[in-house]
């Protein structure tokens, strides 16, 4: 059976409102307030084009959204030195423009071969996200919508988000403002994700996942946990434990190895422990 | 459709300890992991899903 996504075709109104994100960008928290569409440039260095730097059906994720169809975008607000993507994440040049036939026939691609989800991914879509809803628009009848962030977006993008994402897969990296600074450039981490992943959790289905990285238990994966089991105790949580040192995490010496074996079962018996809705 | 070099690659790493880390699970390799009987908890509950759904064959 072909499932559809029940999230809601934008009105012309809501992709008006998104397009002029690009001529005074407030799509994240950096609030760059730059002209995109005139050729400014914030944090993101991103144009008004998407681009694809790659796409596949993937079964490694959540039982409940594979094979989901991923769709990697170029282009991050984030510096994550650990960041298994590295220079496509983070080059918004990187890829080729995806346009409304690439996009039709990738879909079509995909639900071939019998995916559950399609899954945007990046980088970060949500600095994508006009072009992003456009091109859904343009697309009836696809897969259930996935929207894997970072959740350093503004409520502004929420707001544009709302009705038209079935699943947001939230990743909530650090449990702590330092952590965030130190390893991804950003500021005020815990009260931006925080609020995200409330507001996230009234719009939509939520799963909430944090990718275990070494020397982090205490400063992060255990805040982290806290800060679920406070907040949103029903939520879905999700634990990764793949984590290899890539892109730039040489440069923190932490980061220089791979997890020890066994910290993803510790993990998953504290979050048990501690009444949150393991699924994964 | 075209397909670039990424979009087919998938990335298996094999530590010293013997965990085994994959970066672009596709369907096929999936069932090379179930012929090795994983013992890890989420890879299981993948290939359980999968044989529940009976998704098919890329």
């Amino acid at each position: 059976m072909t499932r559809c996504s029940t999230a809601l075709v934008p009105d012309s109104e809501r992709l008006a409102r998104a397009r002029a994100q690009y001529e005074r960008c407030l799509l994240c928290e950096h609030r760059c307030a730059v002209n995109r569409a005139s050729g400014e440039h914030g944090a993101c260095k991103a144009g008004t084009e998407v681009r694809l730097f790659r796409h596949r059906i993937e079964y490694g994720e959540e039982p409940e959204i594979v094979p989901s169809h991923l769709f990697y975008v170029s282009g991050c607000d984030l510096r994550c030195a650990f960041c298994i993507a590295g220079a496509n994440a983070f080059d918004p040049r990187r890829g080729r423009v995806l346009d409304q036939a690439e996009f039709d026939a990738a879909v079509a691609w995909g639900r071939e071969r019998g995916v559950r989800t399609l899954q945007w991914v990046g980088g970060e879509p949500t600095i994508h996200l006009p072009a992003i809803l456009e091109l859904m628009t343009c697309s009836p009848h696809l897969p259930p919508v996935v929207w894997k962030s970072d959740f350093f977006g503004t409520p502004e993008a929420f707001s544009l988000l709302t009705g038209s994402v079935d699943v947001f897969v939230a990743d909530f990296k650090f449990g702590n403002d330092d952590c965030a600074k130190r390893l991804a450039g950003i500021g005020d981490y815990m009260s931006i994700v925080g609020r995200n992943l409330q507001l996230a959790a009234e719009r939509a289905d939520l799963i909430v996942r944090h990718l275990l990285l070494p020397g982090h238990w205490e400063c992060c994966f255990r805040p982290i946990v806290n800060w679920m089991k406070r907040n949103l105790p029903g939520a879905k949580f999700s634990i990764r434990d793949g984590y290899l040192p890539m892109w730039q995490a040489a440069r923190h010496a932490e980061l220089r190895r791979p997890l020890p074996p066994g910290i993803g079962s510790a993990a998953r018996q504290l979050a048990i422990a501690a009444g949150l809705n393991l699924i994964y | 459709m075209d397909f670039d070099d990424e979009s087919r690659l998938t990335e298996i790493t094999l530590a010293a300890d013997g965990r085994v880390f994959v970066f672009g699970l596709s369907r096929e390799v999936l069932d090379i992991l179930r012929d090795l009987c994983p013992p890890e908890h989420p890879l299981r509950a993948i290939l359980e899903d999968q044989r529940i759904s009976g998704t098919p064959m890329s």
